[in-house]
């Protein structure tokens, strides 16, 4: 389980980054998106993001889950950063990897 | 002069008592978030000590019981400390004699309390080489080492209370704290240092106020005696009175009748059954008497620092005693819980270290952001003004210089002979006098050389610590492996992690800070405006 609250939450973090123009041009060079596209963006993280400590929770329960849930959030922020500075493609290419095996990880 | 603005009064507030108490906050973080590895450290420290196989609760009990009944038939408690979660790998027993009447005959029993270690497979007492261990270096972080107990928690409060002042008044100037949630630009000198002490705040600051409210919790009562007074009266038995209410403590009374202790592994594997948990302590009251009651306790995935509990009367029957757990005592064990972590598992004890590690970093960066604004003014000037160079060098020999100074008391723990008497307080001491002499050493050294040559000495005794492991002990990095001991192992790696990252540190501070060489410092200091 804590591996699905981990992926939950990185995808978030790209998909805010991607909403933010100046994380969107680090990541899709010379590619812009309009409102629309943006908050459809913020509306999938929101989604991802409040979905990541619903499923802590049920694993271990409120004070552990969400100490657990705080925990990877501190981890995922701090990735996602590093990699903008330095391998802003790669959170990209990790989201559309990741996607797929959020059906399967369960642990 | 234009009045300040409320932002700009938070900052100015902000800026200074950050870096006024920033350097003993990052000694108490830096010590703190070790504590999170004690136990690891601990294993680290006394390599000798047989890896233990693992061990029913039942079986553990007999040993236990089977060593205190010959050893101590006459203790006022026993305490039998079970091994079963990574808190606690081995079989300690504890006893402690009443004050008054302690066995004066026996050689043995002339310390008044006293633990030992029990090997599992044998029953007998496991001894280890003498040393703090990681317990020492986590207790510094609230006991800091060499000054008076209440002084130090009076001191300890002062910090946390500004801790928490400059975790709050740093989020209100934060200026773009959704803007810049993810961001970090390096390369670009002070900006890059804000990104940097910006990003690892906001990335843990749920982490940093619970641990920073929490530690003010641990002394409430001392920091703040006049809770009471409003309806418990003024006065320190007032005080006591109001202490005793909450955590009840009461007073078993010995009834000078024989009766044998029971089978506690019988009552052990009871209680196990019971709460399908793991059993973690056996607490025996006046064992041998009719008066004794047993108190068992058991393991209970919660942040709450108190887990299952159950007591027994001299015969092993049920008593109907709960633990206190009304809402104040409940709200007091859930924070100290959520602050010690005890309850963690591996993930979450590796975020534990994760968090601690941001927050010592928050702080470092927020004293580099300091000195790096300053920096390019100061050293402009013929002279630069002596309250700078105070930061600058304390910044060197405190952020680069602790670390290699733990370096060395893990260092001092593989080198200094087993058999040495007092060998536990020469490795304390190679702690301080090593730190005090690289802060003399940073006072004397031109700036730019300390940064980089620190970061080298630090790099250099963490790479040397695996070797000396490999040199001095049996129960080194391979050791571990083949065998198992995650424990060993983890710090093993830690420390080549810790390696790794002093060397890219230093490597970055040639590339950015050019040696002076032969050039004066004024002209280092174009040289470094030039390549940032």
């Amino acid at each position: 389980m804590t591996a699905t609250v981990f992926l939950l939450s990185w995808q978030a973090c790209v998909l805010l980054c991607l909403a933010m123009p100046r994380h969107c041009m680090d990541m899709l060079p010379g590619r812009r998106l309009n409102r629309l596209q943006q908050r459809g963006l913020q509306l999938l993280a929101a989604l991802a993001l409040l979905s990541a400590p619903v499923l802590a929770i049920q694993a271990d329960g409120p004070g552990i889950g969400l100490a657990c849930w705080l925990g990877i959030l501190s981890l995922v922020i701090m990735a996602q950063a590093l990699l903008l500075a330095w391998r802003p493609k790669w959170s990209l290419w990790g989201l559309a990897g990741s996607l797929p095996l959020l059906t399967v990880v369960q642990f | 002069m234009k009045p300040a603005t409320f932002r700009e009064t938070m900052g100015g507030l902000h800026t200074w008592t950050g870096l006024i108490f920033a350097w003993l906050l990052f000694f108490i973080f830096v010590t703190g978030t070790l504590g999170y590895v004690d136990t690891e450290l601990d294993r680290w420290m006394q390599p000798e000590l047989a890896t233990q196989p693992p061990i029913s609760a039942e079986e553990a009990t007999a040993l236990a019981q089977r060593y205190l009944q010959q050893h101590h038939p006459d203790a006022e408690e026993w305490f039998i400390s079970l091994p079963s979660t990574r808190n606690t790998p081995w079989l300690q027993v504890f006893w402690r004699y009443p004050k008054d009447r302690h066995n004066q005959e026996n050689s043995e029993h002339t310390r008044h309390r006293g633990r030992v270690r029990l090997d599992v497979t044998t029953g007998k007492v496991l001894q280890g080489r003498d040393t703090g261990g990681g317990q020492w270096l986590y207790k510094l972080h609230y006991k800091l080492a060499g000054i008076p107990r209440d002084a130090a928690k009076m001191l300890l409060g002062l910090f946390t209370m500004f801790m928490l002042l400059a975790l709050i008044t740093g989020v209100i100037i934060h200026r773009h704290i959704f803007h810049d949630f993810f961001s970090f630009r390096p390369g670009k000198r002070q900006r890059s240092w804000l990104d940097l002490h910006n990003l690892t705040s906001v990335a843990s600051l749920p982490f940093q106020l619970m641990i920073t409210y929490s530690g003010l919790i641990f002394f409430l009562i001392s920091y703040m005696p006049f809770i009471a007074v409003g309806s418990y009266g003024l006065g320190g038995d007032r005080l006591q009175a109001f202490i005793n209410e909450i955590f009840p403590r009461e007073q078993i009374e010995q009834q000078h009748q024989n009766q044998p202790v029971p089978d506690l592994s019988q009552l052990v594997a009871n209680a196990g059954q019971q709460w399908q948990q793991p059993v973690t302590t056996v607490e025996v009251h006046w064992p041998g008497d009719s008066g004794s009651e047993i108190h068992i306790g058991g393991y209970q995935p919660t942040i709450l620092r108190v887990g299952h509990y159950m007591a027994l009367d001299a015969s092993g029957l049920p008593l109907h005693k709960t633990l206190p757990d009304s809402a104040p005592v409940i709200f007091h064990q859930g924070i100290l819980g959520l602050h010690e972590g005890t309850f963690a598992g591996p993930v979450l004890r590796g975020f534990y270290l994760l968090s601690g590690l941001l927050g010592t970093l928050m702080i470092a960066s927020g004293l580099i952001l300091w000195a790096s604004k300053r920096r390019a003014r100061q050293l402009k000037q013929p002279q630069p003004d002596p309250g700078f160079m105070l930061v600058e060098r304390l910044n060197a020999g405190t952020l680069i210089g602790l670390p290699a100074a733990i370096g060395l008391y893990f260092a001092a723990n593989r080198l200094i002979p087993v058999a040495l008497e007092n060998r536990a307080e020469l490795e304390q001491s190679a702690l301080f006098i090593s730190w005090g002499l690289i802060l003399l050493y940073s006072a004397r050294r031109p700036i730019q050389c300390c940064w980089y040559e620190l970061s080298l000495l630090s790099a250099t005794i963490y790479a040397l610590l695996p070797l000396l492991s490999l040199i001095t002990v049996e129960q080194h990095l391979f050791w571990g492996l083949a065998n198992s001991d995650w424990a060993l192992v983890g710090v093993e790696l830690g420390f080549i992690a810790t390696t790794v990252s002093f060397t890219i540190i230093a490597r970055k501070l040639r590339q950015h800070w050019p040696q002076p060489g032969q050039r004066t410092p004024r002209k280092s200091a174009t040289s470094m405006e030039a390549t940032a």
